[in-house]
Formats: structure tokens, sequence, C-alpha cells
């Protein structure tokens, strides 16, 4: 298997480089599942957290240019392992026993925005690609700035003006399912980020 | 003005410079509206971040495929394989009866597939125009949900040159069970690669194959956009999995 060092996964991670994902996969994971299956959790449970824990590594990547200035492994193994305090927090089990399997660094403050927000995230996409294909097609031409007159073109429409309709009907339709999932209360945002950094600038 | 519109013109940018000073002054103190405008663009930010998507399916691919490699069957393959040599022959000698006995009485015949996965397209809603190209495939259209397939295909027919009526005219053309014309007008769809019919004229071409009982022809077919990123990515895997 071929070997990466911690620049090569970051970059990998960011690129969604299947080689680097398989590595780290292989690598890594058998150490995750052992840590939470010795902390009441489960086979699926492990595999949850893993993959929380790589997309709120990839946000951090994206959007905070995250520097990783330690190993990886013990980076990948610090967030699973807040991940699933977390997680066993909300099913209100008993913290007292909990038991490493590794070395960890302290990340907890910094990543209790971008685990919920990966969250949230992990909810609306999974409504997003319920949308009806036309829906989530108009949806990504519009976010993408794609002209309207482009859109229509596309999409075979004649009229700018029913693509504007379209999009805001899949648009509330999306909003409104979000909103039905009982999911959605438990992961209301408290600090309205992205208004602020909006208002602000 | 609605709130909700009032919000998603402000994300979309549409609103004149009165309307924006007042919606900033509003969302300001509004906290259930500074709430809704943060849900909405996050919404719009994870459907405009495409690595997200990407990645959350490798992920979920990876989950399947350790699933499946520490499945009891893998596990007590393996366990037999150390332990138990001379017993594992035997039970191969029984499963693969079974397997042979499954495979020769399968679930799904190429009949069943078909009605399992092919669906004519829902006609588009956006006909609503008044030009003469609209009211056209607005006839099209309304012959097409009366199963007037023939009648429909005239109309489309005068349209030829447009995308959406090269892929109707096929879904008219699987309807007639006149397979080849509607190979000709999906491949049309797929080589303008320009369009968003492209992955549903590349499902359809695959259907049409296994209809005409192609086999080969349907088997590359599905492989071609199971390996993609295509819609329809997870049946296709499903359908050579039946099919082989």
């Amino acid at each position: 298997m071929r070997e990466f060092n911690t620049t090569d996964i970051s970059d990998g991670i960011k690129e969604r480089n299947s080689d680097v994902l398989d590595f780290i996969y292989k690598k890594y994971f058998y150490q995750i599942k052992a840590f939470v299956k010795k902390n009441s959790g489960s086979d699926e449970d492990a595999q949850d957290v893993y993959q929380d824990a790589i997309l709120v590594i990839y946000q951090k990547l994206t959007k905070e240019n995250l520097k990783i200035d330690c190993s990886f492994n013990t980076y990948l193994y610090s967030v699973c392992r807040l991940i699933w305090l977390k997680k066993l927090e909300k099913r209100k089990k008993e913290l007292n026993f909990f038991a490493d399997s590794e070395n960890f660094i302290n990340i907890d403050g910094e990543l209790d925005y971008w685990y919920e927000l990966n969250e949230r995230y992990q909810l609306y996409q999974e409504h997003f690609k319920r949308l009806s294909f036309n829906c989530q097609k108009i949806l990504e031409l519009f976010l993408a700035k794609i002209p309207l007159k482009e859109i229509a073109r596309i999409l075979g429409l004649k009229s700018e003006l029913y693509v504007k309709k379209r999009k805001h009907i899949c648009k509330e339709k999306l909003v409104e399912n979000i909103k039905k999932d009982p999911k959605y209360n438990s992961l209301r945002v408290v600090d309205n980020q992205f208004v602020s950094e909006t208002i602000k600038s | 003005m609605n709130t909700y519109k009032y919000i998603e013109d402000y994300i979309d940018d549409d609103l004149n410079r009165d309307e924006l000073k007042s919606f900033l002054d509003e969302v300001k103190d509004n906290k259930t509206m500074a709430a809704e405008l943060n849900l909405r663009m996050e919404i719009n930010s994870v459907i405009h971040d495409k690595g997200f998507s990407e990645l959350k399916d490798i992920l979920e691919k990876q989950k399947i495929s350790d699933r499946q490699n520490n499945s009891p069957i893998n596990i007590r393959r393996e366990v037999m394989k150390t332990w138990h040599m001379a017993a594992a022959s035997f039970a191969l000698v029984v499963v693969a009866g079974g397997l042979w006995y499954i495979l020769s009485n399968k679930p799904y015949t190429t009949e069943k597939l078909v009605g399992k996965y092919y669906k004519p397209a829902q006609p588009i809603g956006q006909v609503r125009g008044q030009a003469s190209g609209n009211e056209t495939l607005a006839k099209a259209f309304s012959l097409y949900k009366q199963n007037d397939y023939n009648n429909a295909l005239n109309y489309f027919a005068s349209l030829s040159n447009r995308i959406t009526s090269k892929f109707y005219s096929g879904i008219c053309y699987i309807e007639l069970k006149k397979y080849d014309d509607a190979i000709e007008s999906f491949k049309a769809v797929v080589d303008d690669n320009d369009n968003l019919y492209v992955e549903q004229a590349d499902w359809y071409l695959g259907l049409i194959y296994l209809m005409n009982n192609q086999k080969k022809a349907a088997i590359d077919q599905f492989n071609k956009i199971s390996a993609g990123d295509s819609y329809y990515a997870g049946q296709a895997k499903e359908i050579v999995k039946y099919i082989r």
C-alpha cells in the first residue's frame, strides 16, 4: 500500500482523492473502531463517527485552511474521540469510564461549530437528494450562477421568468421538507454565523 | 412582501438599494428572520459545494464495502478456511448447489427488470408561453400524456432540433417498441452532451438494450453509468448484478 504523509493526506481529502481516502480508511479506521467499541459503541457507530470526522476535517481544511501540525493519526483520533463523546452525551450515556486507546490533542473548542454544521449539512444534503432530478439540476445551475438565459437553453425552456419560478418552487419545497424533518429542531442554529458575516460585509 | 421571497431575493441579489437597506435593518432585530436567512444560506452552500457531496458518497461506499467485508457470511468463511477445511469442502458443494439452484431460478427475468426500472419520463411542466414553438410542444406533451405516442411524435418531429423533443421522441419510440429509433433519439441527446437530459438518456439507452435482449450492450451501458456519478449509478449497479 502506498504511504502518504500528513500534507498529502490533507491535500487528498480536499481533492477527494480516492487513493488517499482508501489509505486513511485502511490504515486508521481499525483504531477508531477499537476505541468506539471499547466505549459502548458498535461497528456501525464507529463507521458513522469515522465518516463524520472526515467530513468535519474536510470542512476545516477547505473553509478554515486548517494546518495539521501533529501526525494525521493523532488528529483523526482526536476528532473521532470528540465526536463520539458528543454522541454519547446525546444518548445520555455514563462517561465516567471513558477509555482512550491512543494519544490525542485537545481540540474541544475548535470543533463544536464544524461538528454541528456538518450534522446540518448532512440533513440538507439528504433532502436535496430526495428532490426530483429536474429540481436538483435547476438549483445547482442557479447556484453555479449560470445565467438564466443559459439555464433556459440547457433545460429546453423558453422563458427565463419560468426558470426563476421553478427555482423558487424547488427551493421552497426543499426548505419545507427540511423543516418537517424531526431531526431539524435538534440541529437548529444558535449562532447565525452566515448572517453575522453577511451583515458585517 | 412574502418574507421567504424577500429573503430569497436578498440572497439572489435581487433587491434594490432601498429594499436592501430595509432588509438589513430588519434582519438585525428580527431573530426569526435571521434564523430563516441562515438556514437558506446554509442550504445554498450545501448545494453549491459539490465537494462535500462527492466526499460523502465516497465515504458511504467505503462504509458499505466495510459492512460487506465484515458480514457474518464473510467472517464464517474465514473461520471455516482455517479450521474446517474438510467440512468447508462439503459446505462448498452444498452452497454451490444452492447457488446454482438460485441462479437457475433468477427472481428477475428481463421483463421483470424492465418493469421494475422503466418508467416513462414525465412531461416537463414549463410549456406556458404563447410562442408558436411552445404551442407545438404543449400539444406534443398533451398527446404524450394521453399515451397517443404516434401523434405526439409528429409534433415532436416538427421541433427536431430541440433536445427536449429528441428526448421525448425517444420515450415515444420505446412505448411504440421502435427500439432502433429510440436508440437513435437518445444517442443524439447523449452526443450533444450539453443538456440536462444526458444522464436520463444514458439510462434509457441501457433499458432499451435490455428490452431488445441486447444483454452485452445493456451490461456495458449500465457499467458505464455505474462507474460515473450519475443519478442512476446505484440502480445501474443493481441491474448489472441481476442480469449477470
